[in-house]
């Protein structure tokens, strides 16, 4: 990339919008690594997880997340609970020292060690594929969560300290870790529940977009490590995006929890499902597997639209047709998910003397 | 209220007990000053503020000045949030209310102590801020014109229920002030920002007794 091209990335002025495609996510959780070996691995961060996939239906992290309230109704904000340590579980340290010098190997197994705050009865993908429904007819599937970089966003408006704020650049919403002050508001107001607290800083912490990264062009790395070819990074008023035209013209990709009311700019396609078994185990073609009203209480009432597009599409192509809005989602070349930040960031300078900006977490 | 001359970092030194103890009324910092409207909707029902009192005695030795402060609290193992105690100063030779902690108009330097947890054994026990209301906290370093102090300290002691906190920090601040408030959080009640219990009255600072 010429450094001309690199400016050009940094000045933008728009808001970065993913695009998730749950047809494809399998839950492999490539996601969640690649943030956390990118932004959490130090002390205080442990049981941090900005990227997270887990089973719907669910509890998901923390544990029962989408009824801890927050978020915006008739233009107020509204109360929410703070998640707790316990809630987001995980962090665990472990009795190695016990099992391999202890001289108890063969009486002893390797568990998290148990501190009596219970953070060792959950984590961040503790109900994987649970699902719900009974057999022949059990289903499941995956949603990736990360911060939805809101349009309203309701953790800014409760921080006291002024910390937190939406920039111009990307739409990213950060935090000045400098002020603040770990009152932790913005965990209650969050209707998503994407934010944790650092005990070791005294901060909260959340996604930052990986906004070193969209600075010089690279995508996010949940995105770009993504091996399912699912994610979509890009502009959401760029008319010539796949994010526009999946969001805005063929309106499959939907905000999770529309009525949470703080306007997301992380979308989903939501997930088509197999018919239902009769008893006799012939299919039931009326009716899907997957409960149309449990998807409508995660993603709107669009969903059902969303899910005819595409049921339409795909039939379209069964009998011959062709198809934009399925050519887009089968994503043939790779950096087409990636609108403008397809740089590979092995292609920069981060030799210590560049200028090059930070991608990974010495931003401190 | 009198100013010992000396007493130190302990708040168990016995010397301590030969100064002026004062007991200071605290109420809620007012709901309506809160500074956003989801904490004031979020707050309007519940209690908060909760410490209703606390002691306070004063002493200064060389270029330091130390608060000692006791108090009653029920700390709970596993609370999310820390019990904490401040001491603030006014710029202002007129400043309004303490129990709002500052305004804009009116700034106050706080020093505050949080009780940390030993995780944190990395972070400051006493932290240098600017407020300019309830929860409106500001690193003193981030302000543009205020010179950062790098002598603050806090030693605690918790016994029998009871909270026995010096705070210490430049004298100059306060023979520029003259005048201080005491703010109180109770942790296990949720309590941080602005929702701690706040002196109702500044306490004015004679510094006779030290030669001021």
């Amino acid at each position: 990339m010429t450094t001309t091209e690199e400016k050009s990335v940094s000045e933008l002025h728009g808001q970065v919008a993913m695009v998730f495609d749950l047809n494809k996510c399998m839950g492999c959780q490539t996601c969640s690594i690649a943030c956390k070996v990118l932004w959490t691995g130090e002390q205080g961060e442990e049981h941090q997880w900005w990227m997270t996939t887990n089973t719907q239906p669910g509890l998901g992290t923390p544990k029962g997340w989408e009824d801890m309230g927050g978020g915006i109704k008739n233009g107020v904000l509204q109360p929410g609970h703070q998640p707790t340590r316990a809630e987001f579980g995980g962090g665990w340290d472990f009795n190695y020292n016990e099992v391999f010098y202890g001289g108890k190997g063969r009486e002893v197994h390797l568990q998290p060690t148990d501190k009596g705050d219970g953070t060792t009865r959950w984590g961040m993908n503790w109900d994987e594929d649970q699902g719900a429904g009974e057999y022949p007819n059990s289903y499941y599937f995956y949603l990736p969560r990360l911060c939805n970089h809101c349009t309203n966003p309701v953790c800014v408006s409760a921080c006291p300290s002024g910390a937190m704020y939406k920039r111009s650049e990307d739409g990213a919403v950060l935090r000045d870790e400098e002020i603040c002050q770990g009152a932790r508001f913005c965990m209650e107001a969050c209707p998503y529940k994407k934010i944790y607290f650092n005990y070791a800083r005294d901060v909260a912490q959340h996604c930052i977009l990986c906004f070193p990264r969209l600075e010089v062009g690279v995508a996010p790395a949940c995105a770009r490590q993504c091996p399912g070819r699912l994610v979509f990074v890009g502009l959401k008023d760029d008319k010539n995006s796949p994010i526009y035209k999946l969001v805005n013209e063929w309106k499959v990709a939907l905000p999770l929890h529309p009525e949470f009311g703080t306007e997301p700019n992380i979308y989903y396609i939501p997930p088509l499902s197999p018919y239902r078994l009769n008893e006799d185990m012939s299919i039931d073609e009326e009716t899907p597997r997957i409960p149309p009203e449990y998807l409508e209480s995660l993603f709107g009432e669009g969903v059902h639209g969303a899910l005819d597009t595409l049921k339409s599409e795909l039939a379209n192509v069964r009998s011959g047709g062709t198809s934009e809005l399925l050519e887009t989602l089968i994503v043939y070349k790779w950096l087409d998910l990636f609108g403008p930040f397809t740089t590979d960031p092995s292609s920069l300078d981060r030799s210590p003397d560049s200028q090059a900006v930070t991608l990974g977490p010495t931003r401190r | 209220m009198e100013v010992l001359k000396g007493s130190g970092n302990d708040p168990n030194d016995p010397s301590w007990t030969n100064g002026a103890k004062a007991k200071v009324s605290l109420a809620p910092a007012p709901i309506d000053s809160q500074p956003n409207h989801y904490i004031r909707e979020a707050w309007a029902n519940k209690d908060y503020g909760t410490t209703k009192e606390a002691d306070v005695t004063l002493g200064s030795e060389g270029k330091k000045f130390y608060i000692r402060l006791e108090w009653s609290s029920n700390v709970e193992k596993h609370a999310e949030f820390p019990d904490a105690a401040a001491v603030f100063f006014p710029a202002s030779e007129s400043p309004s209310t303490p129990v709002t902690i500052g305004s804009r108009e009116n700034p106050v330097r706080m020093w505050q102590w949080k009780n940390r947890l030993p995780v944190q054994s990395k972070l400051p026990k006493v932290l240098d801020l600017i407020a300019t209301g309830p929860g409106v906290f500001h690193p003193a370093k981030t302000i543009n014109g205020t010179a950062p102090s790098d002598s603050l300290q806090g030693n605690a002691t918790y016994e029998d229920g009871k909270w026995k906190v010096v705070i210490s920090g430049d004298l100059d601040v306060v023979v520029g002030s003259k005048k201080m408030g005491i703010a109180i959080w109770n942790g296990a009640n949720q309590e941080r920002a602005g929702l701690g219990a706040v002196s109702t009255e500044w306490i004015d600072i004679d510094l006779a007794g030290i030669g001021l």
